[in-house]
């Protein structure tokens, strides 16, 4: 309890550096923070300034009252959007082509297994009609016809 | 911008097909049996050829070479 007493009275008796060193620490603390404060905001303008630069605007307003970054802002927005947009197109053409595709191999399909059926009939009725000429020794309408059948012609009229 | 492969027109025409042997019931001949195998190979290949290249162009412009049955597939 003395002790107190005394370290009572010898501050009281120091109020003024008391006081002094409060607001001293108190002023060294605040410009601490400011100092921090103010770094840090250099530091995201300039990160503001290489975004707003690499997505080719700038980030300092070229145009009277209007807000820094607004520009830049729209810009970045319509990047984005002109991405989103982009990559739909390209998804709706890629599926289309995949369709297309599709469609033409089952067009093509259907042609060569009609084609395939139609040379096949036709060989078929070749065999026999050049049978035919072979025993006879002689080749006659059948034969051409046959011929004709087989490359795909039709006799002149 | 779809993109499309475009060959010249002229790569994309039909297959020639003219006009073939005669069908005439009062022709008749003697043609030697190698002649007309040599006749029916030259037939058969054409016939093939043909009907490949036909196929070629239709895949690339559908219904080029044979309007009607490709008319009733959906188109491009």
């Amino acid at each position: 309890m003395i002790l107190l007493k005394g370290l009572f009275a010898k501050l009281k008796a120091e109020l003024a550096f008391v006081v002094l060193l409060a607001v001293a620490s108190a002023g060294a603390y605040f410009y601490v923070r400011a100092e921090r404060a103010i770094a840090d905001r250099d530091a995201v303008l300039h990160r503001a300034e290489l975004i707003c630069k690499s997505a080719g605007s700038d980030f300092l307003s070229k145009r009277p009252r209007v807000a820094d970054g607004v520009d830049c802002g729209t810009r970045v927005q319509q990047l984005a959007e002109w991405k989103g947009e982009a990559e739909r197109q390209t998804a709706q053409l890629m599926a289309q082509a995949l369709a297309d595709n599709a469609a033409r191999q089952a067009r093509d399909n259907d042609a060569a297994r009609r084609a395939a059926e139609a040379a096949q009939s036709a060989a078929l009725a070749m065999e026999k009609a050049d049978a035919e000429a072979e025993r006879r020794n002689l080749v006659d309408r059948e034969w051409f016809a046959a011929v004709n059948h087989v490359a795909g012609l039709r006799a002149p009229h | 911008m779809p993109v499309t492969i475009t060959p010249p027109a002229d790569l994309l025409r039909c297959a020639d097909r003219p006009a073939g042997l005669p069908e005439d019931p009062a022709l008749v001949a003697q043609i030697p049996t190698r002649a007309r195998a040599g006749i029916i190979r030259l037939a058969r290949a054409f016939g093939a050829n043909a009907d490949q290249l036909d196929r070629l162009v239709e895949f690339i412009s559908p219904g080029a070479c044979h309007p009607k049955p490709s008319a009733a597939l959906p188109k491009d």
